[in-house]
């Protein structure tokens, strides 16, 4: 008799809102670890599943292409620049089109450009794609967090410790994974353009190295989550309080 | 040395047995009170973990005891 008492005290019937809500978070979970298996099964990574219609069905078709990277010409923009940069690069795309395993592709538009690479190494292409694979993977973490932070409020067990330590790794993974991600797709965008034959002509497009949103937003959330933890306890503590 | 957990506890409550004496039900006690039954049920099942000094003196004012009456050790 009691605990069905507790039970009705504590259970609040199921809003249409969190359901949405909870299967949205659920589909963007899945759809986030279907992207980041496209990085590791698709040509970039293991190359086992042929992903070039795939790509493009779930909103992304770069899981299909080579590795690339953006560059910039050095010299004033404009087509002169462009045009030397073409020309400059002339010898090597004859050599690529004779070529069995040709290295990679460039073609210059103003001062801005892809850098296609079409040889990476073992090691260069494991970089690449984890730093594409990763930050999906992460995203699917989260977005999970959040499916199951919405099944407890549903439930009507939302201020639990649990909770809290959901919240607080969300925003590690805002806080530290993001710069972390940024920092290295842009150390690697660096090593590959600079060892490539393009480097004398061109260098990895300069990137915000540390992407400042996401501090402010990772540390807002573990306050939060500090926050909440008190709440938490603070509840445990009012339970059973007469 | 940690404390004890919440649920670690032997205080019973007399309750049931103060309202058989006086003829009362619970939801006669928690209307004068000021009490919900849901929260004196937790108290006359030894479920609850704390209780507020202003219920305790309410409860002995409608039962007409002390406090001690209500509780024991076991």
């Amino acid at each position: 008799m009691v605990s069905i008492i507790v039970m009705e005290n504590r259970m609040r019937p199921a809003g249409t809102l969190t359901w949405v809500v909870q299967g949205l978070c659920l589909a963007l979970a899945a759809l986030s670890l279907v992207g980041s298996l496209a990085w590791v099964l698709g040509p970039n990574g293991a190359d086992v599943v042929p992903l070039y219609r795939l790509g493009e069905a779930i909103g992304t078709s770069e899981q299909n292409t080579v590795a690339h990277e953006a560059v910039v010409v050095s010299g004033r923009a404009g087509v002169a620049t462009a045009a030397a940069a073409n020309e400059a690069l002339a010898p090597q795309r004859e050599a690529d089109a004779t070529s069995a395993s040709p290295s990679g592709f460039v073609e210059f538009y103003g001062a801005q450009a892809q850098l296609s690479f079409w040889g990476l190494g073992r090691w260069e292409s494991l970089a690449w794609t984890g730093t594409r694979a990763l930050p999906l993977l992460g995203l699917s973490l989260i977005w999970l967090l959040l499916a199951l932070t919405m099944r407890d409020v549903r439930r009507g067990d939302v201020f639990t410790t649990r909770v809290a330590r959901r919240v607080a790794v969300i925003g590690g993974l805002v806080l530290v994974g993001v710069p972390v991600t940024a920092v290295l797709r842009q150390v690697l965008a660096v090593h590959l353009v600079e060892s490539s034959w393009a480097a004398d002509i061109a260098d990895a497009a300069p990137a915000a190295l540390v992407p400042w949103w996401s501090v402010v937003v990772g540390l807002v959330l573990l306050v939060l989550a500090t926050a909440w933890r008190e709440a938490a306890v603070m509840r445990r503590d009012l339970e059973g309080l007469v | 040395m940690s404390p004890a957990p919440d649920d670690a506890h032997r205080v019973h409550c007399r309750l049931d047995e103060l309202l058989a004496d006086r003829g009362m039900t619970l939801t006669d006690l928690a209307d004068r009170v000021g009490v919900t039954v849901v929260n004196l049920s937790v108290l006359k099942n030894d479920r609850a973990r704390a209780v507020r000094f202003s219920t305790l003196t309410a409860i002995c004012d409608v039962l007409g005891c002390d406090v001690g009456d209500l509780f024991t050790v076991r």
